[in-house]
């Protein structure tokens, strides 16, 4: 009967000590960046992420143009193709410009009735290395679709940019896709089964 | 009752309400169910949040700030920075699927901000890190 309480004691101080203990290690997880110290910075092992030193930001629009904008908001847009509920449209006369090339070729892609894509034509393999410098700089280094050296993508957020150039055309496509609003047409014929 | 079986029953009483109490605390965080609508839904939060970053601080705060953020914002929907991360990694495309795989695209958002920036906010445990360049460096 004398041990009864020093084991009771013991058995309830394990059970309170091994919940505090849950809970801390749950909220030390969560703890505010500011508690770390500058100095405790760590350097990583061997292996390496590209990732450029800067911030980046998923782009909101296209040359002026929101993603999300209907059709009808696009000053001058010419419906060229219908595909499902997905459609495409040319604007005369605009130019648009990446690194130190000038594109003409712009096609604006809406699923059901929202800006959600954009499709730019280019000639060359310097326009394409250009082209692709120039992202590789501004977002990070891209991933080979495929494996295949020519078809590149750069997934920010929510919007994905692909190149893909064809050496034996000598011509390319840069894309831009913002997935949350193209998704529903990117299935075969422009998302008809999802009429 | 004698004393001894009083105590006994005082015992299981306080089993009774400490257990729960620990099960919770001790409950496993949980990662974001990973479908591409949720990894849309959660990038726009994103976005709405980066624009209300001020944008005249060091490039390092803000590039913290990003960070915390995509931490808080999983928090906010009840999930967990870290086992959603894990969860990512472990069973992210490996071949040639990755653009349409919900798993790397959230890893290929998440991580344009290096993965010892992370590690640096306590965001992520070193084993975490290292997944996440052994995933991004094979």
């Amino acid at each position: 009967m004398k041990f009864l309480f020093p084991l009771i004691a013991l058995f309830c101080c394990l059970l309170v000590g091994f919940s505090a203990q849950a809970k801390s290690h749950s909220q030390e997880k969560h703890a505010p960046a500011k508690a770390a110290p500058a100095t405790e910075r760590q350097e990583g092992p061997a292996e390496t992420v590209d990732v450029p030193g800067k911030v980046i930001k998923e782009p909101n629009a296209f040359h002026g143009t929101k993603w999300g904008t209907p059709m009808a908001a696009v000053p001058d847009l010419t419906v060229v193709e219908k595909d499902g509920q997905a459609a495409y449209g040319r604007v005369d006369g605009v130019v648009y410009r990446i690194a130190d090339v000038f594109l003409s070729d712009v096609v604006y892609g809406f699923c059901q009735d929202k800006f959600a894509a954009v499709m730019v034509d280019y000639k060359g393999k310097k326009a394409h290395e250009a082209i692709r410098d120039f992202l590789v700089g501004k977002y990070a280094k891209p991933i080979q679709v495929e494996g295949r050296g020519d078809d590149l993508g750069w997934p920010v957020g929510n919007v994905l940019i692909r190149m893909q150039f064809s050496s034996q055309k000598e011509s390319g496509t840069l894309s831009y896709f913002y997935l949350p609003l193209f998704e529903p047409c990117s299935g075969p014929d422009g998302g008809k089964a999802a009429q | 009752m004698n004393r001894a079986a009083r105590l006994l029953l005082f015992l299981a009483v306080c089993c009774g309400l400490l257990l729960p109490g620990t099960a919770l605390a001790a409950e496993a965080p949980r990662s974001l169910p990973f479908n591409k609508q949720n990894v849309y839904n959660f990038f726009r939060q994103v976005e709405d949040g980066k624009r209300q970053l001020p944008e005249n601080i060091p490039l390092d705060e803000l590039q913290n700030r990003q960070c915390l953020l995509y931490a808080s914002i999983l928090k906010q929907g009840g999930y967990d920075f870290e086992a959603t991360v894990q969860n990512a990694v472990q069973f992210a495309d490996r071949g040639n699927g990755k653009l349409d795989d919900p798993r790397f695209m959230f890893l290929a958002g998440v991580f344009n901000v290096h993965p010892d920036v992370y590690l640096r906010l306590k965001l992520i445990s070193k084993a975490t890190r290292d997944s996440v360049a052994g995933y991004f460096g094979q």
